[in-house]
């Protein structure tokens, strides 16, 4: 028992040092200072606090300071997390329109897009939920016609087990996202191979997104919307993840268990 | 049902027409004739020719007698053999004629004027005789694999220079690897040629040994998707069925690079006189060595494109409204790298805001190998009104032709931006009441600000556990509500096995009961046979001692429950006629006895039904 309240009490405590962080932060964003505004989110992020609203306003505090590149990798978190949060849909489109290329996002596979064009909406928590549901449905339709053969049950069950397979693919995908990335340096070129003597195959701009699908000696594989690809330095991009990985320092929060009682 | 029973009928019906037609034709309607051929009539000695018999006759045509002979041998399993049935009716009257044909493997023992003897087929049971053949057999080295001549490749005189002999296994696959150039520049297309040549004669296969053919390396270049196509090629004056794959590849470096050997093993299948042969084959090509020139130092406006090519330009309106979006297409068509053209150099164009460029790369299309057209689409908003210009496009690319940089130039562009009514009215200073220019200001909205109130700040925690007992927890609460349904539903149709499980239940309830009986004994003897017609589904009604002895040994029971289960049953009777009553120690004593031997029953019936 004590460890349990001295577990809800540590977490309490935990909670009120990140709301504080939080505070702090908004409070350097209304003041002007968005580089200590950005460093706050940034520490709750890289703490674990993956929340589309912090992304959001870490994404904020880079376009403040005109780092186009980091405001739009930080729209894009907030996005995968919550595909429904307008504001940063609109502040995104704002400041892909301030790119140099305005360059789109590159495409998920055909067969994605045809098997699950229904989901950019749904958030990954959300699909995942509805993929418990219907499969607590599907077996619980399939216990009712074991109890009582019922008419209708049992094109109900399917219905509910294919409604299932549907989220749960959905929820898989969300979970294992293709890798997003962000250029955030000024001009980025792009090579043949893995080399600065390599030859120049095409430019990317700050902000502009690509997909990674290879990282070797501190280089990155890229490809572009419309399928051009070719070598980077991994320096100038940023995967929108997850996993998350961030320009500052990393930080290490812990709450206070001193002032636990 | 019925549309497939009326189908079948038809079809029997057919084929039942088919053979009655066939029953009723008049064999000897045709008259019969055999022949013989051979491919050609200049033999080497000891190379394989063909020999083609047929036999044509309106009854039944037997298998050719070839005949023996010291000079020509004969293989006598025929390489092919073919038979064709038709059937006329003429005057109403049907008649039918028949064609066999039969290819044979020969070849000659010496040299000389040599006869083939004649080949003897049996039609409708007379004998039918060919003619004799004579061929000239002269002295030439060969291990051939024969075909039929209309089969054989037909060589064009050029290519059958110094080429008198017939293709042997060895010949039945090549590989080529071939470039169109071996010095180029950095980034200059090098067209990679890989050919696979399988000799067209009939029965010659080959099959890599091998899921697929592994291309050869071509590290240092950057390789475009390789196309494949199916061709008839001729070397050495035969025919050969070729795979070509072309790939271009585009150096990425200067030096000196190598497109690595390339290698095919595999079995070839081909007919020797001797029948079929196969043989294992392993084939390489030498590497290809290719000398890159660096690029002499770049323009600022290169592109990075490498090659020869056209810019073109089109603009979707020259007569566009102010706020109204319009396309700029570029064209960059040639030959080169697609993936290395850069946009053209736009200049700014100080009226208009232009976003983009999108950009598409045309494939390779079959008829135009090399030939590539990357296409770059910016959106033009005009801002300003009146008659404006987008100035001249140029395009700077290096052409290997004459070893410099070329700048590719499109011409400006008029265009016509008519005013928009809502455009913002710039007034000349002093008043004049006509607008000297307008001009559409791009609205610059500020973004939405920061989120200040945020529920569960806390870290996130994985959903691994939630998804597991998620997963997990529905199919296993099914399964065992799965097992309760059946077992009840057994319990309620299968009363042999009902009774069965509810035995020793029942058993003890009623020893439970006895307490509130008037006659105790008379219950614990219920009790026992109770127990005894449960497990054993028959009639407890009227059950004596001897019926429960009877029931145990039937069921083999140990002697010791059997006598221990008897022994209870008979103090319960002997009480039920004696004048005085168990007292309490005594029935405690027979009710513990029951309990045992009813255990010990259990026991055993269990282990029998488990053995």
């Amino acid at each position: 028992m004590t460890m349990i309240a001295l577990f809800l009490f540590a977490d309490l405590a935990a909670g009120d040092v990140y709301h504080e962080i939080f505070e702090h932060a908004n409070a350097a964003y209304a003041a002007g200072n968005f580089q200590a505004a950005a460093n706050g989110y940034e520490q709750l992020a890289a703490s674990g606090v993956v929340l589309p609203e912090v992304f959001f306003n870490l994404a904020n505090a880079y376009y403040r300071q005109g780092r186009i590149g980091l405001a739009i990798l930080n729209y894009e978190r907030a996005l995968r997390l919550a595909p429904g949060f307008d504001s940063a849909r609109d502040n995104l489109d704002k400041a892909l329109r301030e790119t140099a290329h305005n360059l789109g996002r590159p495409l998920p596979p055909a067969w994605e897009q045809s098997l699950f064009f229904w989901h950019d909406a749904l958030s990954y928590t959300e699909t995942r939920t509805a993929a418990i549901a219907f499969w607590l449905l599907f077996w619980g339709l399939l216990a009712l016609r074991q109890w009582r053969p019922l008419p209708y049950v049992r094109g109900a069950a399917m219905a509910a087990g294919l409604l299932t397979l549907a989220f749960t693919g959905s929820a898989w995908i969300k979970a294992h996202p293709h890798p997003l990335a962000v250029v955030v340096s000024d001009k980025a070129a792009v090579r043949h191979g893995k080399s600065d003597q390599e030859s120049v195959r095409f430019e990317l701009f700050e902000g502009d997104r690509v997909l990674i699908d290879r990282r070797e000696d501190g280089w990155a594989r890229v490809e572009k919307a419309g399928g051009e690809r070719g070598w980077v330095r991994d320096s100038d991009v940023a995967l929108v993840g997850p996993p998350y990985e961030f320009q500052t320092t990393r930080y290490d929060i812990k709450p206070n268990m001193e002032q636990v009682p | 049902m019925r549309g497939m029973r009326q189908r079948i009928t038809a079809y029997m019906t057919a084929v039942a027409a088919s053979v009655i037609v066939c029953l009723a034709c008049d064999p000897a309607a045709a008259q019969p004739s055999v022949s013989a051929s051979v491919d050609q009539k200049e033999v080497g000695v000891e190379e394989l020719f063909i020999i083609t018999v047929t036999a044509e006759g309106g009854g039944r045509i037997a298998e050719p007698v070839i005949p023996h002979s010291d000079e020509i041998r004969f293989n006598r399993s025929p390489l092919h053999q073919s038979s064709s049935t038709s059937i006329q009716i003429i005057n109403g009257r049907p008649s039918r004629f028949t064609q066999r044909q039969w290819t044979f493997r020969a070849w000659a023992t010496r040299e000389g004027e040599l006869t083939i003897p004649p080949i003897a087929v049996r039609i409708d049971d007379r004998n039918y005789l060919t003619e004799a053949i004579r061929i000239r057999a002269v002295k030439r080295a060969s291990s051939p694999i024969p075909v039929p001549e209309a089969q054989r490749p037909q060589p064009r005189a050029e290519d059958r220079a110094g080429q008198d002999r017939m293709p042997t296994l060895d010949d039945a696959v090549r590989i080529e690897s071939t470039v169109n150039k071996q010095r180029v520049y950095q980034g200059e297309a090098v067209q990679l040629e890989l050919r696979i040549l399988t000799l067209n004669m009939a029965g010659v296969r080959a099959q890599y040994n091998g899921r697929s053919i592994p291309p050869p390396t071509t590290e240092g270049f950057y390789a475009l998707p390789p196309v494949q196509e199916e061709r008839i090629e001729t070397r050495d004056g035969w025919e050969y069925r070729t795979t070509l794959v072309r790939q271009l590849l585009f150096p990425t470096g200067a030096g000196t690079f190598e497109i690595g050997a390339w290698h095919w093993e595999g079995y070839i299948w081909g007919y020797t006189r001797e029948g079929p042969h196969q043989t294992y084959k392993a084939l390489s090509t030498p590497p290809i060595e290719i000398t890159v020139r660096p690029l002499p130092p770049r323009p600022d406006n290169f592109s990075g494109a490498v090659g020869q090519f056209k810019v073109t330009a089109n603009l979707l309106q020259t007569d566009v409204m102010q706020g109204a979006p319009t396309q700029l297409t570029v064209r960059v068509r040639g030959e080169g790298n697609p993936d290395a053209i850069g946009p053209p150099q736009l200049p700014p164009i100080p009226w208009a805001q232009v976003s983009g460029p999108i950009t598409e790369t045309r494939p390779f299309s079959p008829d135009e190998w090399g030939l590539v057209e990357k296409v770059f689409n910016y959106t033009i908003l005009p801002l300003e009104a009146g008659e404006r210009v987008i100035p001249e496009i140029t395009f700077c690319y290096f052409a290997p032709a004459i070893g410099q940089y070329r700048t590719e130039r499109v011409p400006p562009f008029s265009v016509h931006v008519n005013p928009a009514r809502e455009a913002d009215r710039l007034l000349v200073v002093g008043g004049a009441q006509e607008p000297a220019e307008t001009r559409v200001t791009l609205l610059s909205e500020d973004i939405y600000g920061i989120v200040t109130h945020v529920s569960g700040l806390r870290p996130q925690r994985s959903g691994a556990a939630t998804n597991a007992v998620a997963g997990l927890a529905p199919p296993l609460a099914y399964g065992a509500l799965f097992l309760f349904t059946r077992r009840q539903r057994r319990f309620a149709t299968d009363s042999r096995y009902a009774r069965n499980r509810r035995a020793r239940a029942r058993a003890r309830k009623r020893l439970r009961d006895m307490g509130r009986s008037e006659t105790p004994a008379d219950a614990l003897y219920k009790a026992l046979t109770g127990f005894l017609a449960d497990k054993f589904d028959v009639n407890e009604a009227g059950m004596t001692s001897e019926d429960a002895r009877m029931l145990l040994e039937a069921h083999h029971a140990p002697a010791d429950v059997m006598e221990n289960y008897l022994k209870v049953l008979r103090v319960c009777e002997r009480e039920r006629y004696a004048a005085a009553r168990l007292n309490a120690d005594e029935l405690g004593a027979l009710v513990c006895g029951a309990e045992t031997v009813m255990d010990r029953l259990e026991e055993f019936l269990k282990k029998g039904a488990k053995s």
